[in-house]
């Protein structure tokens, strides 16, 4: 299974899983992201230590610890 | 007259506060990145004889109780007396935005959805259909754009409308599903009759929930045998469609499922014309260039660099022209008053002090005009991007960004706009190494030292890494102090990128001259007191007896200039006996060996009322010591003659990292929550600033 952080630039996924405490799924569901949802990266840093992924009408920076936590598929 | 009072809640940048300015000609502080506003405020307006008071809160994801500010927005909304919710949200992300409409639909309480930035969703072709939102969710709703201030009346009129009707019961319909077994437990209220403060369908969708309070209140009442059963059994039959056995995660789903069918059922979206033209394109495109991993953070260096040449060549050129403005009115009052005590405390104290300070406003206005851009395109977030992974190996949380960058301004907000970190490791660890970005106020003395000691061509290159210098600080710092004081693991780092937007003309016209203003004024208030009393405290005690002894040298003199340098042996030595000069003289053996004389030392004393005294104190300092010779008027000049460079090396270093000013300080001590901390601070910093200024000294010394 693969991770948001195993996508590439310019890659299109759906989330299936957030594998993170409630406190993080939280946060992650009040920014669009939950199971079902479509995300695509639109930047990944040099270090790929921070990803920018779209979701829905929203961008959102996040670390590559917790783009390991959200489990997607790739389409 | 009739009064009502009105909160804004939204998620954050969604143009809370900007739609309280256009409703009610207040200013409150905005910017294009989540989190400007971390306190509640206040402003009203009057409209058809009604008094309307608006009360902006921070900006919320959810009515979680994550991070201090959403504390502040969540305990607003359920504790506090308020006649109306303005539910602010995005036209232009309304599935997202309606998320926390639904949380705060189920508070019950008088609401109004407003969809801000109507003029952003036509450019991208985005259309909703008020009306049908209004009918689906029972709530009124209405479109308004805050920037160009269309349908801002309507919305006065229906807000006047709503708080004077009585209050609608509105609810949140679920999934049939979910329905079905409300149902059942309402069924089961009814028949037993049940009765309590919250209605049946409360109630029910409460015990589904699992709400340990509702839980516990039912538990010892009669009903609870049956009830229980029937609860027991519905959450079963959830958890069976649903496939999970977490009920939080069951009506997150529900919540999820409610927003999209609803945005999706009143959104039409035109494309063609407008797709690539849509700021969201727009901001896609920019974005590729500016955050692009490999040319993304040498663009942003340049542009820092070019913000700094710009500081220093631009606000160079009025410059002169302020500082022979007030040499002259100095001159101008000895000459017109004579040579006298009061003179002296006009033209030496009062206004070379305040000229000194004066004299770099040029490069305050330029300072804050970057800082401004940076705050409202929306290049911040993207900066917080490109050095999250750097900042983070250093152990400082992606969002310490914001608190950080606010710093260069002034402490005093950067303190407070720490309250967005929800860690208060994270939270503190920010705030001591705030300190290090050198704000506003400490700009003078850069500007004054670089200009000494590099000359025009290479001062904004030396600026420049004054403040990358002081940046590198604050990360060693932080790294120490994450390692020996607030260990701990990383806190997850989920941020929101905004669209970028080009801010009006007017906005940043505010910001800025806003800014000016009040360095004008603390120029002319506090920075006006201290120069009088340094201007005392360096000419008195009276000193008889040097005074006659060295007048009697003087008339002895054979030579004119046997007699100049006599009398400027005698200001000086008046000058190191005066109670300035004693203070000065106790505590240099504290700093000689950072090479500082007395008057440096007594200017990083009076540095500590605010940072601009520094340069207010050496202006009258040196102006007082020098004789009244023309040329030595300059500021920049008596520095260079009397301070050696090594010497600025060590004071630039110093003044980079020692305690901030007093009101930062009184911030601080509010923000951190103790005195204790205000003490840690106090060591850490002077430690610091003491270690690094003797190693930069005695390294300037071998080099120079
Ligand atoms: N185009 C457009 N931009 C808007 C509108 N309203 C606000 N903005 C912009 O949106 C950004 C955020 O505005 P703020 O008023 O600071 O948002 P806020 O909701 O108070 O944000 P927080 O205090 O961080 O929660 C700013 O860049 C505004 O210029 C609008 O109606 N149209
Ligand atoms: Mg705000």
């Amino acid at each position: 299974m693969i991770t948001l952080f195993d996508l590439k630039k310019g890659d299109t996924a759906t989330v299936v899983h957030i594998d993170a405490d409630t406190e993080l799924r939280d946060r992650l569901f009040s920014f669009g992201v939950r199971s079902g949802a479509v995300l695509s990266v639109q930047e990944v840093s040099l270090t790929r230590q921070t990803v920018k992924a779209k979701v829905g009408a929203s961008m959102i920076a996040l670390r590559g610890s917790e783009a390991r936590s959200i489990r997607v598929i790739a389409s | 007259m009739r009064s009502y009072k009105i909160v804004m809640v939204g998620q954050p940048n969604v143009g809370k506060s900007m739609l309280v300015n256009a409703l009610s000609n207040s200013r409150f502080k905005i910017g294009n990145f989540s989190g400007v506003t971390v306190d509640k405020a206040q402003s009203s307006t009057i409209h058809n004889a009604t008094n309307l008071c608006f009360m902006d809160l921070p900006g919320t994801y959810a009515l979680t109780n994550y991070s201090q500010e959403e504390r502040i927005t969540n305990e607003f909304i359920n504790e506090y007396e308020y006649d109306l919710i303005l539910n602010v949200v995005d036209s232009t992300n309304l599935e997202r935005n309606l998320l926390l409409t639904a949380q705060l639909l189920e508070k019950n309480r008088n609401m109004i959805l407003v969809l801000n930035m109507d003029d952003e969703a036509e450019k991208e072709g985005i259309n909703i259909d008020a009306n049908l939102l209004s009918r689906t969710l029972g709530v009124p709703c209405v479109k308004v754009s805050s920037t160009t201030k269309e349908g801002v009346t309507q919305l006065l009129d229906t807000i006047i409308h709503i708080c004077e009707s009585p209050k609608p019961t509105y609810k949140l319909v679920y999934s049939n599903t979910v329905e079905q077994e409300i149902s059942k437990i309402i069924a089961v209220l009814k028949n037993k009759g049940f009765k309590d403060n919250l209605d049946h369908r409360t109630l029910a969708i409460a015990l589904l929930k699992e709400n340990p309070d509702v839980f516990k209140r039912l538990h010892s009442h009669p009903i609870w045998l049956e009830l229980s059963q029937v609860v027991q059994k519905s959450l079963e039959h959830l958890y069976i469609h649903y496939n999970t056995k977490i009920v939080r995660d069951i009506f997150a789903e529900e919540v999820g499922a409610f927003a999209k069918g609803t945005a999706t059922g009143v959104t039409k979206t035109v494309h063609g014309k407008h797709a690539t033209a849509s700021p969201q394109s727009i901001t896609s495109r920019i974005d590729a260039l500016l955050i692009q991993k490999i040319v993304g953070l040498p663009i942003f260096l340049f542009l820092m660099w070019g913000l700094f040449q710009l500081t220093f060549r631009l606000g160079q050129i009025p410059m002169d022209g302020i500082e022979y403005v007030f040499a002259t009115l100095a001159n101008y009052t000895k000459d017109t008053l004579g040579d006298n005590q009061f003179s002296s405390l006009l033209a030496d104290g009062i206004i070379t002090g305040v000229g000194a300070v004066i004299m770099f406003l040029p490069n305050i206005l330029i300072l804050f005009l970057g800082i401004a851009l940076l705050e409202t395109t929306g290049y911040m977030a993207r900066v917080a991007f490109l050095l999250d992974g750097f900042f983070n190996r250093f152990g400082l949380h992606g969002k310490s960004f914001i608190p950080l960058v606010t710093g260069f301004g002034c402490s005093v907000p950067a303190y407070m706009s720490a309250r967005t970190l929800k860690n208060d490791r994270d939270r503190l660890l920010t705030m001591f190494i705030i300190g290090f970005m050198s704000c506003g106020a400490k700009l003078p003395i850069y500007v004054l030292f670089a200009g000494a000691l590099f000359g025009v061509e290479h001062a904004g290159n030396a600026l420049f890494g004054i403040y990358i210098l002081g940046v590198v600080f604050g990360l060693v710092s932080a790294k120490i102090l994450k390692i020996f004081v607030f260990k701990g693991k990383d806190e997850p780092f989920v941020m929101e990128m905004p669209k970028y937007r080009l801010p009006s003309l007017k906005l940043v016209w505010h910001m800025v001259t806003l800014k000016g203003i009040m360095y004008i004024k603390k120029a002319g208030t506090f920075i006006l007191l201290a120069s009088i009393l340094v201007w005392f405290a360096s000419n008195y005690p009276n000193q008889p007896k040097l005074e006659a002894s060295y007048n009697t040298q003087i008339e002895a003199a054979q030579t004119v200039e046997e007699q100049d340098r006599l009398s400027q042996e005698y200001e000086e030595a008046r000058l190191s006996n005066s109670y300035l000069g004693t203070l000065g003289k106790v505590t240099t053996p504290l700093f000689a060996p950072l090479g500082f004389d007395w008057k440096l030392t007594v200017s990083i004393f009076t540095g500590l009322a605010a940072k601009e005294v520094v340069v207010a104190t050496m202006g009258v300092l040196y102006t007082l010591g020098s004789d009244v010779d023309e040329s030595n008027d300059k500021l920049l000049s008596a520095v260079s003659e009397n301070v050696p460079p090594a010497v600025m090396v060590s004071f630039i270093l110093f003044v980079m990292i020692y305690l901030p000013c007093m009101s930062a300080i009184a911030v601080f001590t509010k923000e951190a929550g103790g005195y204790k901390y205000v003490f840690y601070l106090f060591v850490f910093t002077s430690v610091a600033a003491w270690l690094v200024s003797f190693v930069g000294y005695n390294l300037a010394r071998l080099l120079i």
